[in-house]
This record gives C-alpha cells, sequence and structure tokens, in this order.
C-alpha cells in the first residue's frame, strides 16, 4: 500500500515537473486564428447556446489585456469584437470598448467604425452605434462633419445623454456646418431647463450666425473679386448685385469692409481683440512690476495696473488662464 | 401506463449521473463570482448566459445519460417483457418512458432554474420574471430533446442514441441560423432543402429568450405560446412515431 501511495506521488511529482517544462508552442494569440469570421459566426456558435456570446467576451477582455500587459499589436482585435458583435449585435458595452480599442490601441479606426456601422442596422434601439461612430470619426479621423452627422444621429434617442447635443454642434462648428451647428443648439435651448445652458446656446447660435454672415460676405467678396480682377474699392460696388443688403450683428455690432484687410469683420470681433490686447498688456505690466501673474484679473484693478477691467463685448467672463486672456 | 412513469422517473432519481450533473450545473451557475470580477462590470450579464447556458447543457447531458438507457436497459436487462405482460400496450410503454424522462428532466432544470433565478434576483435586487420564462424555454427546448432521445431509443444503441441526440441538437441550433445566410448569399436551393429540414429537426431557437432575459426586452407573448405549443406538439409527434417503431419492433 505504501509503495503505491509513493509511486502516485512520484508519478504526480514527474507529472507537474514535465507540465513545467513543457514550451509553448503557440504565442498566446494564435489561437485566435482560428476563430470563425464573418457571417457565418452566427450558425457556427449556435451549439454554444447561450454561452456563446459570454465566452467570446471574456476571450476579448483577456486578449486585450495580455496584448496590452506584452506589448502586442493587437492583431485580433478585430476579429474577437466582429465575431462577438456578430452573435450578439444588441451587446451595448461591446461596442464601446471594442470600437475604442480597436481604433486607439489597434490603430484601426476604419475597421472600429466598420464595425459600429453594423451595428447602426443591428442595433437600431441603442444610441451607442452611432454615438460612437461620431466619437472615432472626432478623435480618428478629424472628420467633423460625419462627426457631427453621427452625433446628430444619437441625440434621436430619448435616452442619449445630453452632452451628447453639443457634442453634435461643435462637431458641425468644427466642420463649418453652420446651418447644422446652430439647428443643434436651438434643439439644446429647447429641451433645457437649465438657464445658464440656454444662455450658452443662445451665445453659441449668435458665435454661429456671425461666422454664417462672414462666410457669406467673404464668399461674395471672392465673386466680386473674380468678375472684376480686384477687390470692390468701398461696399455701394458690392450693393445691389453681389449682396441684397448687410445682415445685423447678432451681438448689435456690424460687419464692416475693410479694404485693406481684404475681408468682411465684425465689429464685435475687433472690440473682443482690443479688449483682449488690452488685458493681456495689463498682466504683462503686473508681471513686470511683481515678477510673476496674478491669480485673478480683479487683481490687476486691486494693484492700480488698470482702472476696471472693461465688460466682455459678447456678455460672457473672459477665460483667463497661465497669465493669458482668451475670448 | 402510471406505473411505467413512475418507475422510470424514480430510477431516474436514483441514477447517481443524475446528481452528479445537477451538482456540476449548481458550481456552474455560480461560477459567475469567480469569474464575475474579470468581465469590465458584466457581471449581471455574464451570471445570465452562464447560468441559463448551464440549465441547457446539464438538461442535455440528464437527457442523454439518462434517456438512452432507460428503454436500453429494459430491453437488455429483458425487463420490458415482464412490463408488457400486463395489461399495458406497447404504446403506452414508450409514453410512459418519455413522460418518466420528462418528468425527470423537469425536476432538475427546476432545481437548477430556481437556484438560478434566486441568484438573479439577488444579483438585480428584483425577482426577475424574464428569468423565469427563460428557464421555461429551457424545459421546452429539452422537452423536444426529449422526444429525440425516445425515438432514437427505439432503434439506436445508447451510444448512437446520444450521437443522433447531439446530432439533432446542433441542426435545431443551426438550421434557423442557416437558412437567412443561404438565403443572403443567394443559394436559393440550399436555402430550400434547409427549410425543408428546419421542418423535420426541432427550432431551438424558438425557445430561446437569452436575449429577452440580458437585454429586459419585452417578451413577446404570441412568441412564448406558439413557441410552448410548438414543443409540445413536436414532441408528442415524436414520442408517436417512437411508439410506433417501437410496436413493430420484433422483441
Amino acid at each position: 500500500m505504501k509503495v503505491r501511495i509513493l509511486i502516485i506521488l512520484l508519478l504526480m511529482l514527474a507529472t507537474f515537473s514535465f507540465q513545467r517544462s513543457i514550451p509553448p508552442i503557440y504565442h498566446h494569440s494564435e489561437p485566435l486564428a482560428f476563430l470563425p469570421t464573418g457571417p457565418t459566426v452566427e450558425m457556427v456558435t449556435a451549439p454554444w447556446g447561450p454561452i456563446a456570446p459570454e465566452l467570446i467576451w471574456l476571450v476579448a477582455i483577456q486578449y486585450y489585456g495580455e496584448e496590452k500587459i506584452s506589448g502586442g499589436k493587437f492583431e485580433f482585435l478585430v476579429d474577437v469584437f466582429d465575431v462577438l458583435l456578430r452573435i450578439d449585435p444588441l451587446f451595448d458595452h461591446a461596442y464601446q470598448f471594442g470600437s475604442i480599442v480597436i481604433a486607439d490601441e489597434g490603430k484601426n479606426p476604419e475597421q472600429a467604425i466598420g464595425i459600429l456601422k453594423r451595428g447602426l442596422v443591428k442595433n437600431p434601439s441603442s444610441w451607442i452605434p452611432p454615438f460612437y461612430t461620431g466619437f472615432i470619426y472626432y478623435i480618428h479621423k478629424y472628420d467633423f462633419v460625419k462627426a457631427g452627422k453621427y452625433f446628430d444621429w444619437a441625440t434621436r434617442y430619448h435616452n442619449v445623454p445630453k452632452y451628447v447635443y453639443r457634442l453634435a454642434a461643435f462637431a458641425y462648428k468644427k466642420g463649418k456646418l453652420h446651418d447644422a451647428a446652430i439647428l443643434t443648439w436651438k434643439k439644446i435651448y429647447e429641451y433645457t431647463e437649465n438657464q445658464v445652458l440656454k444662455e450658452a446656446a443662445l451665445r453659441n447660435i449668435k458665435y454661429l450666425l456671425i461666422e454664417k454672415h462672414l462666410d457669406y460676405l467673404n464668399d461674395r467678396l471672392n465673386k466680386f473679386e473674380q468678375s472684376h480682377g480686384r477687390k470692390p474699392i468701398s461696399l455701394s460696388e458690392l450693393i445691389p448685385g453681389y449682396i441684397d443688403s448687410i445682415p445685423p450683428e447678432p451681438f448689435g455690432g456690424s460687419y464692416q469692409y475693410d479694404p485693406r484687410g481684404d475681408s468682411f469683420v465684425s465689429t464685435t470681433y475687433l472690440q473682443l481683440q482690443e479688449v483682449i490686447a488690452y488685458l493681456n498688456k495689463a498682466l504683462r505690466k503686473f508681471r513686470v512690476r511683481y515678477g510673476g501673474y496674478p491669480e485673478r484679473l480683479d487683481e490687476l484693478v486691486a494693484k492700480g495696473i488698470i482702472e476696471s477691467i472693461p465688460p466682455h463685448p459678447l456678455g460672457r467672463f473672459y477665460c483667463y488662464q497661465q497669465g493669458k486672456v482668451q475670448w | 401506463m402510471k406505473e411505467v412513469v413512475l418507475n422510470s422517473y424514480r430510477e431516474a432519481i436514483r441514477d447517481h449521473v443524475l446528481l452528479v450533473v445537477l451538482a456540476f450545473g449548481i458550481v456552474m451557475i455560480f461560477s459567475s463570482l469567480i469569474i464575475g470580477p474579470l468581465t469590465l462590470g458584466e457581471e449581471i450579464r455574464l451570471a445570465k448566459g452562464i447560468g441559463l447556458g448551464s440549465i441547457l447543457f446539464f438538461g442535455l447531458l440528464i437527457i442523454l445519460f439518462i434517456g438512452n438507457r432507460t428503454l436500453y436497459r429494459e430491453l437488455n436487462e429483458k425487463t420490458c417483457y415482464l412490463i408488457l405482460t400486463r395489461p399495458i400496450t406497447r404504446f403506452q410503454f414508450i409514453a410512459g418512458k418519455a413522460i418518466g424522462l420528462f418528468l425527470t428532466t423537469l425536476v432538475t432544470s427546476l432545481i437548477l432554474g430556481i437556484i438560478f433565478i434566486s441568484y438573479i434576483s439577488l444579483l438585480t435586487g428584483t425577482f426577475q420574471l424574464t428569468a423565469l420564462l427563460a428557464v421555461i424555454g429551457i424545459v421546452f427546448q429539452l422537452t423536444m430533446l426529449v422526444g429525440v432521445v425516445i425515438l432514437a431509443a427505439t432503434f439506436l444503441n445508447p451510444f448512437l442514441g446520444s450521437v443522433f441526440t447531439i446530432f439533432v441538437y446542433i441542426l435545431g441550433q443551426m438550421i434557423p441560423r442557416a437558412i437567412p445566410l443561404a438565403k443572403f448569399y443567394k443559394h436559393h436551393a440550399i436555402a430550400k432543402i434547409l427549410s425543408l429540414f428546419h421542418y423535420i429537426f426541432p427550432d431551438l431557437t424558438y425557445l430561446d429568450f437569452r436575449e429577452m432575459l440580458i437585454y429586459n426586452n419585452p417578451m413577446p407573448l404570441d412568441r412564448l405560446l406558439f413557441g410552448f405549443s410548438y414543443a409540445i406538439c413536436y414532441s408528442l409527434v415524436l414520442v408517436f412515431v417512437a411508439g410506433l417503431i417501437f410496436e413493430q419492433k420484433d422483441l
């Protein structure tokens, strides 16, 4: 009996030492090369029943972790999430996590967008696929027009977070789609009961109107130059013919044509530039006198550098950071 | 027939295989407690998926281990001759065996189901009606497989019967998903053949309520009613066919 137990223990010891000595044949990610991909996945994984998506989710997380720790190339990241979202196209968290890591770590924003776009069709009741499609276009592709379009798509869902509206408006603005951006800010103005946000929406609509008007006026100016081979000497050469009338400036200023500057400018913007230049000059004076910048702008008044802080021409607060005023 | 039902039920309940499978099923349901933290915040989803899958998988194992042996043992040990000398037809004998196996499956699924529903309700903090319906869906899937295994037992040995049942289970999961794929790739002839198979093999996807459970989607009443009715009718057809085969069998 004792001999048998000893033999068993020795055999177990031998087994463990052999097991520890076996060199790995595959690189840890290689088994994923055998993952079925494409439209047949759903059928192939069907016999696994309800466990299949859960197992593949675990595989996806494990694979991501291993590649992250070992500094791998995330070669099969797309395949794993493609499979997972084909067999469970309603899995919102997988769209979120998958698209971000595929675009970010896998350096493959196109594939991330491809997976998300399939989600737009297969998971039409969720705001996650359109939102993250917009996000990838914004962050990785710098395509602000498309980003705005997809953020705007996400705003059609009742449970979408309210910040998505603002993202849509900012993306449209960055993509120079002024009308779409104005429309989105109008939506924000209508849905919100927050007075501060309402004011911000109105202010942004006004900025966008200025941008839109300046684009229009400068475009007319270029048309005149193309026809006559020169810039107009005065506004009277443009009205009528090229411009029916100068639109009113939303902040109460006006649009002025400066032939020397070759373009139209907003007097509010000019005033803003002047005020900011004035404040920055005062800040430099403060630094020369006290060896550093003030913590707050009102120290300029307290220390007698300026008499008072001029009101912001657009009715908002000055953005003061690291010794510099910006609008 | 009542004696046959109770006998085959008692026989199955006494079987050690049942206890082992049941124990593994319970361990699997609670396995999400260990792997849950690795799921990046998807613990509940994992618990639902693995729990539901375990009930189906271990239910299938019980059907394979017990169902295939139940008739074979009677024939091999010649105990069925004794039973058939009593005022009981061969069809009643087969029906009794099927009902006994169904009861065994029902009891084990209910034990696993109650543990699963309690666990999920504890995790989510509310009673999950969708979990109950999903478990009932699995019971009906297993009911169809009981029919398959009883049919297989009338003309195949336990090993081949198990292979046949697994084969039918796989086809029952794959065919409904293969038809749209064949249509998508414009393989119309294959789609037609698959559609024919769709009527022959059980469609287990009708009774798969995983999506409703995980995403808390509403459970369409018509799907429930038609699904359950389909499963009952399909199982009855198989039991009747098994009865016919057994009646013709040269014992």
